[in-house]
């Protein structure tokens, strides 16, 4: 009876509470003449799960209200959480918060993006030059009637080259890691679309690979890719871009462009 | 002027990177190479990204802070390295021997005049670590850019040893260079 009063009394005792800087990246285009500032908030992390998101939306709820951020899933699978976080690209559900109480947590959104609010990034050019290396499955039989019908079947060996590239959410932290994609992201398509694009290659049911790889046959779209390896450094999800865009630049050496430049005007 | 203050002394240069950006002008659908040959996907694509230019320029929106937070990793740092050198070298090379070329007299009497000069060695040795260093670091990194090449060593786990290993190497090659030759 005793030992168990003095266990929950223990247990009600306040603990000190532990507050951690968070230095956020603010700017309002509803207001003119607006600058783009860091604004620090000070977060209890006793009262505060441990993941970076869990700051952000106790901020939003408790603090600031005006604070603007994507998020969705809180478990890493939707991408829309991505964002700079002292100083690397990742999700904000999946970076646990740094503990070290005496240094304030960098929260930026994704590197040269223009930005609509606050953290929040415009995509429509990422996600167009996904669109443009067309992600689906395209097959040579021509006739529309039948799709459906039968199963396309795939070895065991040829779904196994498909593991480490269907797992991509899009969250876009790899592109936006890339100096060659901050200079030239109109013209180069970044890791991210390049990883796909090869995803959409290698894929044995697909017929297309000859076009599609004609289809990266110009100075920009992928040979803007100098191995600089930021990519795969900082995918949260633990993926490899930088051997995708090595393995199209190797497909490229060595398929016939000629054969399918005359398939692509066919 | 787009101008975006983060805080002291960088205004400047975001407001430089916001103008060039500003002023890019892509021309996304005439610089590939099968454009006769386009999908209606890809046509719908290339319009998204004009409509994306254009809207962004005309709102005037800030773009996301980029060199200035972005942390400095072993991947991009010895890859600015290997450009850095190549650079260095591209640059120096052809001026040095033009200039020598031009100038009178003969390679060894320029390295009199500097002997005469009576440097202290410090100087010396720190100037021939200058010299040594770009050659030995671009080739034995050129070697791991071959290897990248064959889609040998991507993963993370080996980028980051082979960069380790490349840096070192580089280094102790460099040191030999100046010590015993």
């Amino acid at each position: 009876m005793q030992t168990r009063c003095a266990q929950t009394s223990a247990a009600t005792a306040p603990e000190p509470a532990r507050m951690k800087k968070f230095a956020v990246y603010r700017w309002d285009p509803e207001k003119p003449g607006d600058k783009p500032k860091m604004q620090t908030y000070e977060v209890d992390l006793n009262t505060c799960g441990p993941m970076v998101l869990d700051a952000l939306i106790k901020i939003k709820n408790e603090m600031d209200p005006t604070l603007t951020f994507r998020r969705s899933c809180r478990e890493g699978i939707c991408g829309s959480c991505s964002m700079n976080i002292g100083g690397s690209n990742t999700l904000a559900c999946l970076c646990k918060i740094d503990d070290n109480l005496g240094k304030a947590t960098k929260i930026y959104p994704l590197p040269h993006m223009y930005v609509i609010k606050d953290l929040v990034p415009d995509m429509s050019n990422f996600y167009a030059q996904y669109r443009s290396i067309e992600p689906y499955l395209k097959k040579k039989d021509g006739s529309d009637k039948n799709i459906g019908d039968k199963q396309y079947l795939q070895t065991t060996g040829d779904r196994a080259k498909l593991d480490g590239l269907y797992e991509c959410i899009l969250c876009a932290c790899c592109s936006t890691s890339c100096p060659s994609y901050w200079w030239n992201s109109d013209k180069y398509l970044g890791p991210a679309v390049l990883m796909q694009a090869y995803r959409w290659m290698v894929d044995s049911r697909d017929d297309y690979t000859s076009e599609r790889l004609f289809q990266m046959e110009d100075r920009f779209s992928v040979y803007r890719c100098h191995t600089i390896m930021n990519c795969t450094k900082t995918c949260p999800k633990g993926l490899n871009p930088g051997l995708a865009i090595g393995e199209i630049k190797k497909m490229l050496a060595k398929y016939n462009s000629k054969e399918a430049k005359q398939l692509a005007q066919a | 002027m787009i101008r975006a203050s983060f805080g002291k002394g960088s205004a400047l240069l975001t407001s430089n990177a916001a103008l060039l950006s500003s002023r890019l002008q892509p021309v996304v659908v005439t610089q590939l190479s099968h454009t006769s040959t386009r999908s209606q996907t890809e046509d719908i694509a290339y319009k998204e990204m004009e409509e994306f230019w254009d809207k962004n320029r005309r709102l005037n929106r800030p773009l996301s802070p980029h060199l200035r937070i972005y942390n400095p990793e072993l991947t991009s740092m010895l890859s600015l390295c290997h450009r850095a050198t190549g650079i260095a070298m591209a640059v120096t090379v052809p001026f040095v021997a033009a200039t020598l070329l031009g100038l009178p007299g003969d390679f060894s009497s320029y390295i009199e005049y500097i002997k005469d000069l009576h440097l202290n060695p410090a100087i010396l040795t720190a100037a021939k670590y200058v010299l040594a260093f770009p050659i030995c670091y671009h080739y034995i990194n050129g070697i791991r850019h071959l290897a990248w090449d064959w889609a040998i060593g991507f993963d993370l786990k080996t980028t980051y040893q082979s960069g380790y290993f490349v840096m070192a190497l580089a280094l102790l090659v460099t040191a030999g260079f100046v010590h015993l030759l």
